[in-house]
């Protein structure tokens, strides 16, 4: 996997365009002064939390003695509950989280951006991956490019309406199913090589 | 001219708006008609921007993130059946509510119905033809959408024909419908993948 593949695939993973609303939202809360503080921590915390996953990913990996096939059914099943929720939603989740005052690390770090996904797949790669120096670049890199959605938000919510984030949200969703499904059958075709 | 007539044909017939027209519908029975014809045309031209963007850089967006097509079929089956269920098992007054928040955007109209996984797929198909180029299948959608569009601005017509209580039957037999269609396309998915494995 090369540089811009693993970068483009962990920059939907964060799905940064599909947060846009909830981030907006939890904004709104945080006093003007503060809120590039709020995007810097959150987003510092979930680059840290992915640094450390990217570390200890291999060693979580044989110390449960989890194969490969394992880890990429269970990231194609949660990451499709997930996206199914976005585009069928029924209560609330962390989405239609409803802040009254500044939120820490949930649900903004963790789980919209460093989401359980994620992270799994951070884990996979660092099992799959060599080399470590490009692939903690690939996430840097996906992690700027969330980065710099988030600071451009209120300029895209001017140019698309609430209607244009909602379509971009269900787009995501449905990009997002069809990578969970694709990791899903990748895991399963394994587990069935393996047998 | 023959090929992209052909492929403009095809286009048609897997947006497939006459059949799908009762299933719209059904999901927008309970807006006013005014609303309705605002929803139906927003619909149709999002459908076409989506296949339009499809066009340019579908393939290259799969291939990036290595999805197959019996992905597509798969995923696009799936979100079928989960708009048919409710349609099927009928709505409390609770739910009726949340329909009227929740106008129905892009999804389940615009896509997986009108630019649905078959279509998206097919254009993926005719890009490879003979003589095809991204201008030409361009070209195939917009000869292709101009009666879908004609089809979905005169389709409320048939709503006030049946009615309110028809209505409903209506949108229990396209649940039925709908549940036929998305197993379909999930276990030609599966056919597809253990074929391949």
């Amino acid at each position: 996997m090369n540089f811009i593949s693993a970068s483009f695939l962990l920059f939907l993973l964060m799905d940064p365009i599909g947060s846009i609303q909830t981030y907006l939202r939890l904004n709104e809360v945080v006093a003007p002064r503060r809120r590039h503080w709020f995007l810097f921590r959150e987003m510092g915390f979930a680059l840290l939390l992915m640094f450390l996953f990217a570390a200890i990913g291999e060693y979580i990996l044989q110390f449960l003695e989890l194969s490969e096939a394992v880890i990429s059914i269970t990231i194609g099943v949660i990451l499709f509950l997930f996206a199914i929720q976005v585009l069928f939603p029924r209560e609330k989740t962390h989405r239609s989280h409803i802040a009254t005052e500044e939120t820490l690390i949930i649900p903004l770090a963790v789980p919209l951006v460093a989401g359980p996904a994620l992270l799994m797949t951070i884990m996979l790669f660092a099992h799959q991956e060599p080399g470590v120096l490009p692939f903690l670049g690939s996430i840097f890199a996906a992690w700027a490019c969330a980065y710099a959605v988030f600071l451009l938000s209120p300029l895209l919510l001017r140019i698309v309406k609430r209607n244009g984030l909602m379509a971009l949200e269900k787009l995501m969703a449905m990009i997002l199913i069809l990578l969970a499904l694709q990791r899903f059958l990748n895991g399963v075709t394994q587990w069935m090589d393996n047998l | 001219m023959e090929p992209v007539l052909s492929v403009a044909f095809t286009f048609f017939v897997l947006a497939d708006v006459v059949g799908n027209a009762p299933l719209i519908l059904a999901l927008v029975h309970s807006y006013s008609s005014q609303k309705q014809k605002i929803i139906l045309m927003r619909e149709g031209v999002l459908a076409f921007i989506l296949a339009l963007v499809f066009i340019l850089g579908g393939e290259a967006f799969l291939g990036q993130l290595e999805i197959q097509p019996y992905t597509v079929n798969f995923g696009g089956g799936i979100i079928l059946f989960l708009v048919a269920l409710p349609m099927i098992f009928g709505h409390t007054a609770h739910l009726e509510k949340e329909k009227e928040k929740q106008e129905p955007f892009l999804v389940p109209i615009a896509t997986p119905l009108l630019a649905g996984p078959a279509l998206l797929t097919y254009i993926i198909l005719s890009l490879h033809e003979e003589g095809m180029t991204p201008g030409l299948v361009t070209l195939a959608l917009v000869i292709a959408w101009i009666p879908v569009m004609i089809v979905l601005f005169y389709s409320p017509i048939l709503l006030r024909l049946l009615g309110k209580a028809g209505m409903q039957v209506l949108e229990q037999l396209m649940g039925m419908l709908l549940c036929l269609i998305a197993i379909n396309l999930i276990l030609r998915a599966a056919t597809e993948f253990f074929q391949i494995i």
